[in-house]
């Protein structure tokens, strides 16, 4: 058995669950599950994750330790890869396929695309659009809040170019929302700014990070779960920021 | 007027579930689940606590996510992520940001409170379910995991 080979695999399996957006102890226990099922001499195995940072580390039969720590930078949110992930560790939890198909299958499923981008910006419109006449908008609010939605998923884009951190990115967001729908208020085609800006608002909402923090509390990974909490709670700032400034400079 | 806020959910929901690259029949499970929790929000009204309609609907969101998760075997955050999303406290947090610029600062205060409570809740409710389904499957499990763990202990 290469040692060595398994440590950096199943590290790879922690680092694309943690970077994709699994909570901490689907990691933990990913990684030691797949890690027993390769070898059952293995002693001492610890995995630690926070949601910036993964180490694994485990002792051999002859006394080597073996250690390896990635820094997880940039996050995302990508349900998918995670169900196949968990779909993987499954599988190779009962049926121990050889290390190389399961690197194989690794890059396989890095390599699976998104939804197209044509596609992302109809569906973040319509959330917009949908969310604005939830809120009491009308016709015409709805399609000021389908343009912004749109428009938001290029932004978000163009950022993500000049390496923009996300709460940055996402103050700019709120004040372009903001500003946008007061502008279409001002001139007289939307019938009120607010049910727009609520509407867009739920395209930034750390819906996510609030819900990680809970399932995280409850595994008792308490610092991930603080983590995440700050997380919402900085996120929810910004947004409030960001469409503050546009709602106390125009009004 | 509930229904068609429910199917307004719905629509909102399959669209958000794109953005976070949930694909295929999950779509409409994940929908199915936003329009449920909103539903139980809606239902709820009499009890006159937004807190309390806003912890009832999270608890009823948890329970579908968890139970969907162990039926067709896929990690029940795909579902929760999603069903809570009708329930984020966003117009709230619009009325806070509003109240501050108006500088009416008492208002202000109570409504972060609020903002912050329904969070809570929403996170409370999720505590609570999932922290029953891990007991029950603890409980469930526990006949296979006592013979491994004494044949571990008897090694040392």
């Amino acid at each position: 058995m290469n040692y060595n080979t398994l440590l950096l695999t199943t590290t790879e399996i922690g680092f694309q669950l943690l970077k994709n957006g699994a909570e901490t102890y689907r990691v933990e226990d990913s990684v030691t599950h797949v890690l027993n099922a390769y070898s059952s001499k293995l002693t001492d195995i610890n995995v630690f994750a926070i949601p910036t940072c993964l180490i694994v580390s485990f002792t051999t039969p002859d006394g080597r330790t073996y250690t390896k720590q990635k820094r997880v930078l940039n996050r995302l949110q990508n349900i998918d890869r995670i169900i196949q992930i968990n779909a993987l560790c499954r599988y190779v939890s009962a049926n121990v396929p050889s290390l190389i198909y399961l690197d194989r299958e690794l890059r396989r499923i890095e390599n699976l695309g998104r939804y197209s981008p044509k596609m992302e910006i109809l569906a973040n419109s319509i959330c917009a659009c949908v969310f604005s006449v939830f809120y009491g908008g009308n016709v015409r609010d709805a399609l000021t809040g389908f343009l912004i939605g749109g428009l938001l998923r290029f932004n978000t884009t163009l950022l993500k170019k000049f390496h923009m951190n996300s709460f940055t990115t996402i103050m700019f967001n709120s004040f372009i929302i903001a500003a946008l729908a007061i502008f279409s208020y001002k001139i007289g085609f939307a019938a009120r700014y607010d049910s727009i800006i609520i509407g867009c608002y739920m395209l930034l909402v750390p819906g996510v990070a609030l819900t990680n923090a809970a399932r995280d509390f409850i595994a008792g990974d308490v610092l991930s779960g603080t983590i995440r909490f700050v997380e919402a709670i900085l996120v929810a700032t910004s947004i409030a920021l960001g469409s503050g400034l546009a709602v106390a400079l125009l009004r | 007027m509930i229904f068609v806020k429910c199917l307004i959910i719905f629509i909102a929901c399959m669209a958000i579930s794109v953005h976070y690259n949930v694909k295929g029949n999950l779509v409409l499970f994940v929908a199915i689940g936003g329009a449920m929790t909103f539903f139980t929000y809606e239902i709820s009204s009499p009890l006159q606590s937004v807190i309390l309609q806003n912890f009832l609907a999270s608890v009823i969101a948890s329970i579908y996510s968890e139970s969907l998760a162990r039926i067709i075997k896929v990690p029940a955050t795909t579902f929760l992520i999603i069903s809570i999303i009708p329930l984020v406290p966003g117009s709230n947090l619009y009325r806070s940001m509003e109240l501050c610029i108006n500088k009416e600062i008492a208002k202000f205060a109570s409504s972060t409170l609020e903002t912050l409570g329904i969070a809570g809740a929403i996170a409370l409710g999720i505590l609570l379910v999932s922290s029953l389904f891990r007991f029950a499957y603890v409980i469930i499990h526990i006949k296979p995991h006592l013979p491994h763990y004494n044949r571990n202990n008897q090694g040392n």
